[in-house]
């Protein structure tokens, strides 16, 4: 291995590690085809002068995105379309917001918008094991009590507080939208967010209903 | 629909039509803008993750033959969404283009 290629594995290493695992390789394979086209000194100092710039670019970059705690910054990030909510969802929070408001809460918890989901979306029952399947998740949901914390809600969706874990399921519902090609976030989205959530009582009675993420993932939408 | 950064839309353009590994992409942006966008790594697999996170691009199963290519390379290739941006992209900037003809700024192109 040429010196300089080591030298950039070394650099490479600066880089976040979930990034790292999925592109060092790959950044190294291209360094190495760009080093073999340059055959002359000068070729290989205006190599090292784009690739030093290219890293003291990128290297934050990557940190910042992995601090904002988004898909890779794609909610930012100039250039990308947003992931807009699908209708379904839109009224799924509205439905949310009211068994809130039913269970005197002045926050939108899991168990909330999985309510509003199952309200919403019929072809959720048949996921979760039925009509009798979701009034047990009713029933339970109605005899449990937490006490959350709130956050503020995506203006996109509406004003009412959010607590943790229902704030994390609709940011990795915005997430998983993309990921399978779809142009807009769904009710299944958004139940894939919500599973995602293992400490709460929504994503524990949805296991318990038998729905798992590949099974949501490979369901027709 | 927001406009493309350069890098994201030459991807695009590189890409569709036919799956490209990274160097070959980071080459024809090169050639494309006479060495004026040059990617380097970071910003090349860098777009490439972000575009490949919004189902712009997928990256494609299919190997070449060991023996004509490095197995370490990855090949990308556009999804049906991507080259609906890239579509939309282009139409912009011709939009762009004919109204600075409007206004005189560039000429008509000449006529065959």
């Amino acid at each position: 291995m040429r010196l300089s290629e080591r030298i950039y594995r070394m650099l490479l290493k600066a880089y976040p590690e979930p990034y790292r695992r999925e592109y060092e390789e790959p950044m190294a394979q291209l360094f190495s085809d760009q080093l073999r086209a340059a055959d002359t000194r000068r070729k290989l100092a205006a190599l090292w002068l784009s690739t030093l710039a290219d890293f003291l670019r990128t290297m934050p970059a990557r940190y910042a995105e992995k601090s904002r705690h988004s898909l890779y910054g794609l909610e930012n990030a100039q250039g990308y379309q947003r992931v807009p909510w699908s209708s379904s969802v839109k009224k799924s929070v509205f439905f949310a917001r009211y068994e809130a408001g039913s269970f005197a809460r002045k926050m939108i918890t899991t168990e909330d918008l999985l309510m509003g989901l199952l309200r919403e979306d019929r072809r959720l029952h048949e996921l979760v094991g039925g009509a009798a399947a979701v009034e047990q998740i009713r029933h339970e949901i109605q005899s449990h009590e937490a006490t959350r914390r709130c956050r503020p809600l995506p203006q996109d969706l509406c004003d009412v507080p959010l607590n943790a874990a229902a704030s994390s399921a609709i940011q990795l519902a915005k997430e998983e939208a993309p990921r399978f090609g779809a142009v807009e976030a769904t009710p299944r989205h958004l139940l894939a967010g919500i599973l995602q959530q293992e400490q709460t009582l929504a994503a524990q009675l949805l296991r318990r209903a038998g729905v798992n993420l590949e099974r949501l993932r490979s369901a027709k939408p | 629909m927001e406009p493309l950064t350069p890098a994201v839309f030459h991807i695009l353009l590189s890409i569709v039509d036919g799956e490209k590994h990274g160097y070959a992409i980071m080459q024809e942006v090169e050639e494309r803008t006479g060495g004026a966008l040059v990617m380097g790594p970071g910003t090349l697999y860098g777009t490439l993750k972000r575009l490949l996170e919004a189902g712009l691009v997928e990256e494609s199963g299919e190997r070449p033959d060991p023996a004509l290519d490095d197995q370490r390379r990855r090949y990308y290739r556009v999804t049906r969404q991507g080259r609906r941006a890239a579509i939309h992209e282009a139409e912009r900037l011709e939009a762009l283009v004919r109204a600075a003809r409007a206004k005189s700024l560039l000429r008509h192109p000449q006529r065959a």
